[in-house]
C-alpha cells in the first residue's frame, strides 16, 4: 500500500474517467492548480559554485543540511555555503529571504517534511 | 451490474476513478442540477471566492456549488459552506500548511446563530456525530472543496501521517439556548442575531469525563489535564485551543458565578506542563530554545517552570455544545487561528430559494 491514488479496475486514469464524466454532463468539481513553477535552468556542475542551505526549522533539519553540505563541498568542489532558516516550517518562505539567497548563491539546497 | 441503482454505481466508480470523492458515494454534479443550484444561490457561476491553497486552485461558484451537491447538500446549506471557505482563507489559520502536514488537525465549523435553526444544524446530543444532514454534508462539501480545489490530495501534498475522520466532515452548532453564557460569535463581536461560521484546525474530540462534579475547580482541573499533554501541539507551539462544555458542566461553572473569562483564566492558569518533560518530546526534544512562540517571560533555563498551553488566557476557546449527559471535550488544534465570517445578506439562506419550488 503506497498511499497514492491507484486507477480502478477498468484501467481507467484519473484523467480519462474525468473525461467520461464530462461527457455524461457531469461537472468537474476539480480546478486546475493556479500554483505552477517555471523551472530554472540546471547548472552543469557544481564546482566553484556558492550554495544555499535554507533550513525550515524542523528538528534536525540543519543537521540534515550540514551533513549534505559537507559531501557536496568535498566530492562535488562546491566552495562554500550561506545558510538561511524560515521562521516557521508550516509556511512558505518569504520573498524577501527567497531573494537575498538568490543574490548571494548559485543554487539552494532546502529540507522540507519533519 | 443491474438495477435501478446500477448506473448510479457506475458513476459512483468513474467520480472515485477521477480522484473527485473522498471515498464514499457522492450524489453526481449534473450539469443542469449545478445550474439549478447556481440559479437559487443568486450569484455568478464565475464568480471567484478565493484561491484555495496548497495549489491555489480557483474556487468558483460552479466549482463550489459542484462539491457540495456530491456532499450531498441542500441548495440552502450553499450561503454557510460559502461562508466557511471565506473563513478558512482567513491567514490566520493558515490553511495551505495544515493541509499539507503530517499532523492530522483538520478544519472544524463551528455555527452560530438563527442559521442554525434554520437548517436544522446540529448542536445538541451527539453533536460531533453522524445523523443530521446539514452538519454531514456541510462539513463534507467543504472537505471536498479542499481536496478538489485546493489540491491536498493524501501522500501528495497532504503528508498526514495519520489522518482522522473528521477529514471526512466536522461541522457543529453551538448549543447557545443552553449556555448560560454568551455564545462564541457574540464574544467576537456579532450580534446574537448575526449567523456566523467559525473554522478552527482541530484534532477530534477528546472526551472529558466528569460525573460527581459539583464545583468548577475540580471541574477545571480535570479538563486541565487533558490540556497539559505532551502529545499535542500546544505546550511546544501555543496557538488557540478549544473546550467544548457539554451544558450539564457549563452549568457547574455558572451556577458558581463563573463567567467564561473565569473559566479561561483559570484553565490558563492551571493547564501547564513542567519545561523539564517538554523535553521529552514536540517538535525540538531537548532543545526548547528553538520554540519561537513562546512568550517572552518564559525562562528557558528553569527547567522547574510551568508552561502554558497557550500566550494568553484570550487564546483558549470556549463554546457550550451536546445534549444531556457529564461528558465535555477538549480539541487541541494545529497551533493556528482561528477565523470566523458573518453569513451576510448575499449569502444568507432566508434569501435563497429552497430549492422546493
Amino acid at each position: 500500500m503506497t498511499g497514492e491514488f491507484e486507477p480502478p479496475p477498468s484501467g481507467l486514469t484519473p484523467d480519462e474517467a474525468a473525461i467520461r464524466l464530462e461527457e455524461l454532463g457531469f461537472v468537474n468539481p476539480q480546478a486546475s492548480a493556479a500554483l505552477t513553477f517555471k523551472r530554472a535552468p540546471s547548472l552543469l556542475s557544481l564546482a566553484g559554485k556558492r550554495g544555499g542551505l535554507l533550513d525550515n526549522r524542523k528538528g534536525n533539519g540543519n543537521l540534515l543540511l550540514e551533513d549534505l553540505a559537507a559531501i557536496l563541498v568535498r566530492d562535488y568542489d562546491v566552495e562554500s555555503f550561506v545558510s538561511a532558516e524560515k521562521w516557521i516550517y508550516s509556511r512558505p518562505a518569504p520573498g524577501e529571504l527567497i531573494d537575498d539567497l538568490a543574490r548571494q548563491v548559485d543554487f539552494v539546497v532546502t529540507a522540507v517534511g519533519d | 451490474m443491474t438495477g435501478k441503482s446500477a448506473a448510479s454505481m457506475e458513476v459512483m466508480d468513474l467520480a472515485y476513478a477521477a480522484g473527485w470523492t473522498d471515498g464514499l458515494p457522492i450524489i453526481p454534479p449534473e450539469r443542469d442540477l449545478v445550474n439549478q443550484y447556481i440559479e437559487i444561490l443568486g450569484r455568478p457561476a464565475d464568480e471567484l471566492i478565493g484561491m484555495i491553497p496548497p495549489l491555489l486552485g480557483p474556487a468558483t461558484v460552479e466549482i463550489v456549488v459542484a462539491n457540495a451537491i456530491m456532499a450531498g447538500c441542500r441548495p440552502e446549506y450553499l450561503p454557510v459552506v460559502f461562508c466557511a471557505l471565506e473563513a478558512l482563507l482567513d491567514d490566520k489559520l493558515n490553511i495551505g500548511g495544515m493541509q499539507c502536514s503530517t499532523h492530522l488537525s483538520t478544519p472544524l465549523l463551528i455555527i452560530n446563530g438563527p442559521v442554525r435553526q434554520e437548517l436544522d444544524i446540529n448542536c445538541g446530543p451527539n453533536v460531533f456525530g453522524q445523523g443530521w444532514r446539514a452538519n454531514a454534508t456541510i462539513g463534507r462539501a467543504v472537505k471536498l472543496v479542499l481536496t478538489n480545489v485546493g489540491g491536498a490530495r493524501p501522500g501528495e501534498t497532504d503528508k498526514a501521517t495519520l489522518g482522522q475522520p473528521g477529514k471526512y466532515t466536522f461541522c457543529i452548532g453551538e448549543n447557545e439556548e443552553q449556555s448560560p453564557w454568551e455564545p462564541l460569535h457574540v464574544e467576537r463581536g456579532f450580534s446574537p442575531t448575526d449567523s456566523t461560521v467559525m473554522v478552527y484546525g482541530s484534532e477530534g474530540p477528546h472526551n472529558i469525563n466528569n460525573q460527581m462534579v459539583d464545583n468548577p475547580h475540580d471541574l477545571l482541573d480535570t479538563i486541565a489535564s487533558m490540556m497539559a499533554n505532551l502529545g499535542s501541539n500546544h505546550p511546544f507551539l501555543m496557538g488557540e485551543s478549544l473546550v467544548v462544555l457539554c451544558p450539564e458542566h457549563a452549568a457547574v461553572c455558572a451556577d458558581a458565578g463563573w463567567n467564561k473569562r473565569d473559566v479561561k483564566q483559570y484553565l490558563w492558569e492551571t493547564a501547564r506542563v513542567q519545561l523539564a518533560r517538554l523535553r521529552k518530546g514536540g517538535i525540538y526534544g531537548a532543545d526548547v530554545d528553538k520554540y519561537n512562540t513562546w512568550s517572552h517571560w518564559i525562562d528557558r533555563t528553569r527547567d522547574d517552570l510551568m508552561v502554558p498551553v497557550c500566550r494568553r488566557a484570550e487564546d483558549i476557546t470556549v463554546v457550550v455544545a451536546g445534549g444531556p449527559g457529564r461528558h465535555s471535550a477538549y480539541l487541541p488544534g494545529w497551533s493556528s487561528r482561528s477565523a470566523i465570517r458573518p453569513l451576510n445578506e448575499q449569502s444568507s439562506p432566508s434569501t435563497a430559494k429552497t430549492g422546493a419550488q
